[in-house]
């Protein structure tokens, strides 16, 4: 080893502990942006959220008037750019405003399941024994249904509309983040640091919540943003059986539903835009959810 | 794992470009009639898993599939072979209720009097004709001479007679093993007023081999519409007494153009002209008659399109236009005998003001409606009666569609800020306007009219919160009065005005509310469709009737929206299908070219 190369490497050491110190999650950012598909997923998440969280405010909608016979099944044309639906409404207004149903209840119903699940499968893995065996066997129940058969019983049970399917879908989610959560406590209480914490006698709550919870993150994260495609489908899903938003307020699957049986009568435009929305949203927080799991893995941790 | 999923998406992306294309080639002219939509499954758990699929994939759900219609085999000409949308109940005409039974039936069995071609009115059948005494107690009806059932009997008097017995002696050994077996005589019982010692009939004599006297306890206004419904045929007295008790077995044998062949479970009944039928201007003309049952509408569409059936009932509102604008088909509409109707439950407090009342029935702008969700066989309702039924009031006035007369009727009534509260039952409660899960004759598109309907009422200050559930609670709410506004129809089984108002609009016999009926109590209008149900002659009948309808109209009883015709489609080279209102259809005179 020449003295150039023994002083260009000392030379490089002294740069890297010279540069500030990055968190994790700092660095997964980078490489979040750095990923084009989790670009892409991005724009397309952050251009449906704001349509949510705008598009009410700024152009109010009244749908419980919004009727026009005459004009019913248009076809796409200037004045409605996606056409007219059954009842003579405009469908951009309806994609427009049927956006908040979707992503709110998407949104919710996956931040609540993750605050309940996390904290089910925090305290089973770490308390263990017959804690973790009862919780445990619990969520095993719940997962053993399939999700949107779930889902449907309980909306079978306390009624139709969209809190309650809110409820439903938060209700179906749980045992999922209760799952990761648990398994990712199981080996991070294992680790030196934890061992360390205990030794110097930190109560059992603060190790939870200080070294355990920060640790265990990044799966529960990656896991919610792919529960809101899975969440924002069962929305349509169960708004397509029916037992999701009641007429006459907008949300994509009942639009689905409510034109289906216009399409043999050549009206494509009622069924294909509310799907495309339904996708387009699906397919963003996927690509979304697939750059953080790429961003958040430490084995592919590179600079 | 990133890059599959990509790639899977992407796929996806594709595939959904792809049919959006489909969809829009489809999409410029009115689509031929072939296009066939293949339909999700509706039925339990599976509906769920096919619902999931379609939304996951954001695939579009029902892909217009062109079907290369084969032309209809040329030998089929003897046969002709109609498409139902369900499996009899039950082959025996007098335990039955249901249409798609009574069509069998109809074929197979004869009565008195029969429904004349596409109207209510009654003519002779089995019965030449008929005298009444004064009282309108007494009914003398004269026999068709040299009439003989299936299996060689003659029919007689005395047949008339035994069927009665049949029908409402609880002690007649055929009908006791029935009753033993879990059937019920329904239609004996409502419109003649029970069995035994409960029937209107005081006596029925056999006077001589073709005279038949009935002897009334009462007069009853619509006896001879009653007498003429599908149910109350004459099976062949020896051929009743052996019939097994099982309705599956039971082999019809009556004096109907067509006999019975077979009837093969789930799949079809066949049946075979007559050689001895007594009408020989109306003799059959086609050899055989097979009535298929095929369940989902559009299977049925598509085997009438391949040229499997000849004629289908049950054709979507949506397929109308098709059927109409091809060649290939005919299109029949059954003359109106539905009505569909918005109810008030008088529970409700703000439901007893006539001026409430009022505003909700201006407010509704019912030719759109009818337009849009009706597939072009509807027509606006202005009274309960259908324009075929004698009892229609012509010079009857609707209330005039006016958004704002409907809001100052409100303000006028103490809701200067429109209606979304009522007190309901001493409680007050957000107002329910509950609409159908299911799609009925009178109503093909409940959802998408309540829809309208409520908008209409939004624009007038109306705020209603629309509500369903399914079918059986839906039914059974209503019959418990637990609906303060809800839409529901009527479907005539006779043809007489009295099925139609006196069901809904009579108050039971101590004049107390009918909870069915949401509690409506007009003490006039029951007083006045009672009175019409026990006068006999049609003359003094029908003023009544149509007095009735002008208060039900003044005092906004209950809103009427639409009558209905249902469609019939037919290969165009089926000619002589005579639809009548009741769904009481001959297929006598039927011809395939």
């Amino acid at each position: 080893m020449s003295a150039v190369a023994v002083a260009n490497e000392q030379s490089e050491i002294l740069a890297v502990l010279a540069r500030p110190p990055r968190s994790l999650w700092r660095d997964a950012w980078r490489r979040l942006l750095s990923n084009r598909l989790a670009r892409v997923g991005m724009a397309i998440s952050l251009f449906f959220l704001l349509m949510a969280i705008f598009v009410p405010f700024v152009f109010p909608y009244n749908a419980k008037v919004d009727s026009d016979l005459v004009n019913q099944l248009t076809e796409p044309s200037r004045e409605h750019l996606m056409g007219t639906d059954e009842q003579g409404r405009d469908v951009m207004n309806r994609i427009a405003q049927g956006a908040q149903a979707s992503l709110g209840v998407g949104l919710s119903s996956v931040l609540i399941a993750v605050v309940i699940g996390t904290l089910i499968g925090l305290v089973a893995g770490f308390a263990g024994r017959w804690i973790d065996i009862v919780l445990m066997f619990l969520m095993d129940i719940m997962l053993s249904f399939p999700g949107l058969l779930l889902a449907i019983a309980i909306v079978a049970l306390v009624g139709p509309g969209l809190r309650n399917s809110l409820l439903a879908i938060t209700t179906v989610s749980i045992p999922v983040y209760a799952r990761i959560a648990r398994s990712t406590v199981l080996s991070i209480k294992e680790q030196e640091y934890v061992t360390a914490a205990r030794c110097v006698g930190a109560p059992s709550p603060r190790i939870l919540f200080r070294h355990v919870f920060p640790n265990s993150l990044s799966p529960i994260l990656v896991q919610g943003t792919l529960g809101i495609a899975t969440a924002i489908l069962e929305i349509a899903a169960l708004g397509f059986l029916g037992l999701g938003q009641q007429p006459p307020y907008p949300e994509w699957g009942a639009m689905l539903a409510d034109s289906v049986k216009y399409l043999t009568s050549g009206a494509w435009w009622v069924l294909l835009f509310p799907g495309f929305a339904i996708m387009l949203t699906v397919l963003g927080f996927n690509l979304l959810g697939d750059g953080l799991r790429d961003a958040l893995d430490p084995r592919l941790r590179v600079d | 794992m990133s890059t599959v999923w990509t790639k899977r998406l992407l796929v996806l992306l594709g595939l959904v470009a792809i049919l959006a294309t489909v969809a829009a080639c489809a999409a410029p002219t009115a689509p031929p009639p072939q296009v066939v939509k293949e339909t999700v499954v509706v039925a339990g758990p599976t509906k769920i898993v096919e619902a999931t699929k379609i939304v996951e994939a954001t695939k579009i759900v029902e892909v217009p599939k062109v079907v290369t219609a084969t032309p209809p085999p040329a030998k089929v000409q003897d046969t002709f072979i109609f498409g139902a949308q369900g499996e009899p109940v039950c082959l025996d005409p007098a335990i039955i209720t249901d249409g798609i039974s009574g069509r069998v039936i109809n074929q197979i069995f004869e009565g008195l009097v029969k429904f004349d071609k596409d109207t209510t009115n009654v003519v002779p059948s089995l019965a030449e004709k008929w005298t009444t005494s004064d009282d309108g107690k007494v009914w003398t009806f004269t026999l068709r001479k040299g009439v003989k059932f299936h299996d060689g009997t003659d029919f007689n008097a005395d047949a008339v007679v035994k069927n009665f017995d049949y029908w409402q002696n609880t002690k007649n050994p055929a009908h006791a093993a029935q009753v033993k077996a879990g059937q019920t005589y329904e239609y004996f019982e409502a419109q003649f007023g029970g069995f035994d010692n409960d029937s209107i009939f005081a006596k029925i004599e056999a006077v001589d081999p073709t005279t038949v006297k009935f002897t009334l306890k009462e007069p009853q206004g619509p006896f001879l519409n009653n007498l003429a419904m599908f149910v109350f045929v004459f099976w062949s007295p020896p051929a009743l007494e052996k019939a097994p008790v099982e309705c599956a077995n039971r082999k019809p044998v009556g004096t109907g153009p067509y006999k019975f062949v077979e009837w093969k479970a789930n799949e079809q009944v066949t049946l075979e002209a007559f050689a001895d039928y007594w009408d020989k201007a109306n003799a059959p003309k086609m050899k055989k008659v097979v009535i298929r049952n095929i369940p989902n509408n559009s299977a049925r569409l598509l085997a009438l399109s391949a040229g499997e059936i000849h004629g289908m009932e049950g054709l979507e509102p949506r397929d109308v236009a098709a059927v109409k604008g091809n060649p290939k088909f005919k299109l029949i509409l059954r003359p109106a005998n539905t009505t569909g109707y918005v109810a008030f439950n008088y529970k409700v407090k703000e439901f007893q003001n006539l001026k409430v009342r009022q505003a909700f029935a201006q407010a509704i702008n019912k030719k759109p409606i009818v337009d849009s969700f009706f597939g072009g066989t509807g027509q606006v309702a202005n009274q309960f009666q259908p324009p075929a039924l004698w009892g229609y009031n012509k010079d009857l006035k609707d209330w005039t569609y006016d958004a704002a007369v409907a809001k100052k009727l409100l303000a006028d009534a103490g809701f200067p800020n429109g209606i979304s509260k009522v007190t309901f039952d001493g409680k007050e409660v957000p107002l329910e306007f509950w609409y159908m899960p299911v799609s009925r004759p009178y109503y093909p598109n409940p959802k998408d009219i309540a829809t309208a309907i409520a908008a209409d009422w939004a624009k007038a200050g109306i705020n209603v919160t629309l509500q369903t559930v399914d079918w059986a609670t839906y039914l059974d709410k209503r019959k418990n009065g637990l609906l303060p506004l809800y839409m529901l129809g009527w479907t005539g089984d006779n043809g007489d005005p009295d099925n139609f108002v006196c069901y809904f609009f009579c108050m039971d016999a101590k004049d107390t509310p009918i909870a069915r009926e949401g509690f409506v109590a007009d003490k006039e209008v029951s007083d006045l469709l009672k009175k019409a149900a026990v006068t006999t002659k049609q003359a003094d009948r029908a003023p009544m009737y149509q007095k009735a309808e002008q208060l039900i109209r003044d005092r906004v009883l209950r809103v009427f929206i639409a009558n209905n015709q249902p469609p019939l489609a037919f290969t165009a080279n089926v000619d002589g299908y005579i639809p009548n209102p009741t769904g009481t259809e001959f297929f006598n005179t039927v011809v395939v070219k």
